[in-house]
């Protein structure tokens, strides 16, 4: 019987309102550094919210740089988002396309496909509409881009989109489908129809005179997440694929849990805790050994109070050891790329032995302690087991456990 | 019904779609020859051509319905620069008679 590929993480790519590039992001969530700000491209007079996170001058620059007047007509955002960061994980990943079956490379983005506007004025927006609005329009631009022939497609699971992709993705592998799958999310929601959709709902911040402090996961005075754009992928190979051509390894991606539920708030800690259950028991490893839970950390005060619960529900005593932090005071909530970002947090973590802090946890709330990552200086941890955990708001649920390969 | 063009026209129509190819993907003119295959060359793709014959169709008059165009382009396919520019000079004298070479 053929054994079952393990999958390894070989590339990322990411842009967010911390940068873009990994290099950058990475160095600034160490550090503590918050991407959230006043809400400078459109008018917020009538938004509740009136901050989040923009992405950096410098992607525009970059933008106008790789796509030229025609492909920027038939693109929209978060199109040119998921190209730009897969053609840097593709060569983080140091895999030569010269050299590979493309037939066996896959794509698989997570999005939630909102780019429909019948009022879009812009330059190809009537020309294109179909190309650059289908739900499928990211994917199909990073094949397009690279030549993969391989299986192409986007998933959607609310703001779990992407952590859905990664997990279908190295199903794929796993299956005997693909040897190599770009896998990841892309979302640019930060739009005033949004923001007026979440404060809805009472799910983001209103701490508008403090932008960078103003999301504190596990605080007392948490008072929602701040919505984001950005995108994140990872380079997920067959380990044996990646072992044959010498590849940088990351981590593995070892095991997952998903599931979903249909509580009245939309999540519980029952939930988060079957997750994280069933993700260690795919991933055939002890609560003991996990050091470090990327944690979903939304901030809101439900969602905190529920995955602390479910932690140490989950972990029992191991929590005073186990260290957690959340990336959401700093890059903000991305929607889609979400997971995927936490999972490019989970194996920089692994390859690297630090962990960004938490930060914003000025007043923890006693109700909700754990043993958090605190100072805003680098340290170094001897990590070899991690969790991701993606929380949707829901109820659609996602925890990954990513292994050292040491 | 038919129309004739210069050579003086052919001249100007050459240049024009070369400037509006060069403007596109954002490359010196210059670079675009007789030979230049527009879509291994400099990366284009066949949608552009769709989108460059309804931009000259405004410009020159065309009396052709740009789905007969693409019907057209997909049993004649063009590569080079000079094939699209001839196909161009074509669109325009002939006209709607070329629905009837079609349906031949």
């Amino acid at each position: 019987m053929k054994k079952t590929p393990r999958i390894a993480i070989t590339g990322i790519g990411m842009i967010s309102p911390l940068g873009v590039t990994v290099s950058a992001n990475w160095g600034n969530l160490l550090n503590g550094i918050s991407g959230i700000d006043t809400i400078q491209t459109f008018d917020t007079t009538d938004c509740l919210t009136r901050i989040g996170g923009q992405l950096p001058a410098t992607f525009y620059e970059i933008e106008k740089k790789y796509f030229n007047r025609h492909s920027f007509k038939q693109t929209v955002r978060t199109t040119r988002i998921a190209s730009l960061i897969s053609k840097e994980a593709f060569h983080d990943s140091g895999l030569n396309l010269k050299t590979m079956d493309l037939k066996r490379c896959g794509v698989v983005l997570g999005t939630s496909g909102a780019v429909l506007d019948e009022n879009d004025s812009s330059a190809g927006a009537a020309t294109y509409r179909i190309i650059r609005e289908m739900a499928n329009a990211p994917p199909a631009r990073i094949s397009l881009d690279l030549g993969f022939q391989g299986p192409c497609y986007t998933l959607t699971a609310s703001n779990e989109s992407g952590a859905c992709a990664i997990t279908n993705a190295a199903d794929m592998i796993r299956w005997g489908n693909a040897d190599v799958v770009i896998a990841g999310g892309v979302d640019a929601l930060l739009t005033r129809n949004f923001i007026h959709r979440f404060n809805y709902h009472n799910l983001l911040t209103v701490h508008n005179s403090h932008p960078r402090s103003a999301v504190k996961p596990f605080d007392k005075n948490r008072d929602g997440f701040a919505l984001s754009d950005g995108g994140c992928v990872v380079v997920l190979e067959n380990a044996e694929y990646a072992h044959k051509r010498h590849a940088r390894i990351y981590a593995y991606l070892t095991g997952y849990g998903v599931t979903t539920e249909q509580c009245a708030a939309g999540q519980s800690h029952v939930g988060m805790s079957n997750t994280m259950k069933m993700a260690l028991e795919k991933a055939d490893i002890s609560p003991e050994r996990i050091d470090y839970i990327c944690a979903s950390g939304a901030a809101t005060v439900d969602s905190d109070l529920n995955e602390a619960k479910a932690i140490h529900h989950v972990f029992g005593s191991h929590v005073e050891q186990m260290m957690v932090s959340s990336f959401k005071p700093m890059v903000g909530h991305t929607m889609s790329a979400n997971g995927a970002i936490g999972i490019a947090v989970c194996a920089l973590a692994l390859k690297t032995g630090n962990v960004p802090p938490a930060v914003n946890l000025t007043n923890p709330d006693p109700e909700c302690e754990l043993n958090f990552v605190t100072g805003d200086t680098l340290q170094s941890y001897p990590l070899s087991a991690v969790m991701n955990n993606a929380f949707g708001f829901d109820g659609s649920h996602w925890s990954m456990i990513l292994q050292s390969p040491q | 019904m038919k129309r004739y063009l210069s050579e003086q026209e052919k001249i100007q129509i050459y240049e024009d779609i070369r400037a509006y190819l060069a403007e596109e993907l954002e490359i010196d003119p210059e670079k675009i020859t007789d030979e230049t295959n527009i879509i291994e060359d400099l990366g284009a793709d066949s949608i552009l051509f769709l989108e460059m014959f309804e931009e000259f169709k405004g410009r020159l008059g065309i009396e052709l319905e740009i789905r007969t165009i693409g019907q057209y382009m997909l049993n004649n396919p063009v590569y080079t620069f000079k094939e699209i520019t001839q196909s161009i000079y074509m669109f325009v004298e002939k006209g709607e008679d070329l629905i009837q070479e079609m349906e031949q």
